[in-house]
């Protein structure tokens, strides 16, 4: 097992909102590398410094390129690679975020988190039969393509690409053929499992903020805070 | 309005999950061949592959609602995988748009089915919003650096015109021939079953 610290669901829900705050508003570079700096610290308490490091050092690599590129000179070509640098930059938080709270979160535990939220029971089950088939897609994605090779038919990936019609359709049917059994044989585990119950739902994973919850919200919250209060500090 | 049922829901479930595949692997092609740009036709070529999705589910869940779940759970898979929050909300209007086009309004049904589906692809432009803020960030490290402003806007404005007629054009006409694809494989694979 990893070591280190675990969040609650809706905390990590509380990181991906922040890190859409710092999309949308401008910042100067000391709030960014402040902002990033907190997540790269999320990543190491949590255990994952490997995603961390590399999260981190992506950030300062589009930094430095794009400094280094910016003198180059005035041309088009410059102006859009600028772009795309800066771009990748800014995008790189809710990335890391989403990252951060898919890491060592079990399907289940979101499922519970969701329903603390209150968000529509009818939201929520096609959400958890979606994860669940996830699994059986991959599987059939698989044995389809297995199949289709036996014919000789869509070789390659590279064949797949140049006539994706063909392709949509030697794939994607099938798909859809078998999704009506799984979905027939998933309606009945729901039944069984008690889905259709019109009461309360429980769950196994008991959902309680701790303390390094609360000093994250906390921590958060002076972030935004602070880039309220003082917009432009350079 | 009725309450959809529990396998209604879990076929709205599964048909979402076969439009987030097709969804995935477009943005994956796009992301390789036009980066950076690649959310600006996102919505467009996945309407054209997904129609037969859209048909399918309109026909397993005949009912007011489905449309909005489908949009609603994939406004919530945004939010999970880490686009930007607010893509949310073109997700889920559309989506709820879409319904009541569906089913609400008096017309031609292959006509409604149409007009349906071109506001709910117009659900995908959610993870465009991020690129508006990207090239505000932009313009405004320009700014910081001493370039002048009205140059900028004189450079910019056309590009974010071309970019947004261009995303409107390309979603209205993938989502006619994505319909029109949809309703051959329908006829073609589906109607053998019933």
């Amino acid at each position: 097992m990893r070591t280190g610290l675990t969040f609650d669901p809706r905390t990590k829900l509380c990181v991906i909102l922040f890190a859409s705050f710092s999309l949308m508003v401008p910042l100067s570079f000391i709030y960014e590398c402040l902002f990033m700096t907190i997540l790269f610290i999320l990543f190491l308490v949590i255990g994952e410094w490997k995603k961390g490091i590399g999260y981190y050092s992506v950030f300062w690599l589009l930094a430095g390129l794009d400094y280094w590129m910016y003198p180059q000179g005035n041309q088009v070509i410059f102006g859009l690679l600028s772009f795309v640098l800066i771009g990748s930059r800014r995008l790189l938080p809710t990335l890391m975020s989403a990252s951060f709270a898919m890491s060592g979160t079990k399907i289940s535990e979101w499922i519970a988190a969701l329903q603390k939220l209150r968000i529509p029971f009818a939201l929520i089950v096609p959400l958890t039969v979606l994860f669940r088939f996830f699994p059986t897609l991959f599987q059939d994605f698989k044995n389809i393509r297995k199949a289709l090779r036996f014919r000789g038919i869509a070789m390659s990936y590279w064949e797949m690409l140049l006539h994706p019609l063909t392709t949509m359709e030697y794939i994607i049917i099938p798909i859809l053929m078998s999704a009506d059994n799984t979905a027939i044989d998933l309606s009945a585990t729901a039944m069984v499992r008690g889905l259709g119950n019109a009461k309360k739902h429980t769950s196994i994973y008991p959902l309680r903020f701790k303390c390094q919850d609360y000093v994250l919200i906390v921590v958060l919250v002076l972030c935004i805070g602070g880039r309220l209060l003082w917009p432009s500090l350079s | 309005m009725k309450k959809l049922k529990m396998q209604e829901l879990i076929f709205t479930g599964v048909y979402t999950a076969i439009y987030f595949f097709v969804v995935a692997i477009v943005m994956v092609v796009l992301k390789l061949a036009v980066p950076v740009f690649d959310s600006l036709l996102l919505p467009a070529a996945s309407a054209l592959f997904s129609g037969i999705i859209y048909l399918l589910l309109l026909q397993k869940v005949p009912r007011f609602g489905g449309i909005s779940v489908m949009g609603g759970v994939f406004g919530l898979l945004f939010l999970i995988t880490g686009h930007f929050a607010l893509s949310f909300i073109p997700s889920f209007v559309c989506a709820i748009l879409a319904d009541f086009i569906q089913y609400r309004w008096n017309a031609d049904e292959k006509l409604r089915t149409l007009v349906s589906y071109t506001v709910f692809s117009f659900g995908l432009t959610g993870p465009l919003l991020p690129m508006w803020f990207m090239k505000n960030a932009y313009v405004d490290s320009l700014i910081r650096r001493g370039k002048d402003a009205d140059y900028i806007n004189y450079v910019f404005t056309p590009i974010t015109t071309t970019g947004f007629v261009v995303c409107v054009v390309s979603v209205i006409i993938c989502s006619i021939a994505g319909i029109y694809i949809g309703r051959k494989l329908l006829t073609k694979h589906f109607q053998t079953k019933r």
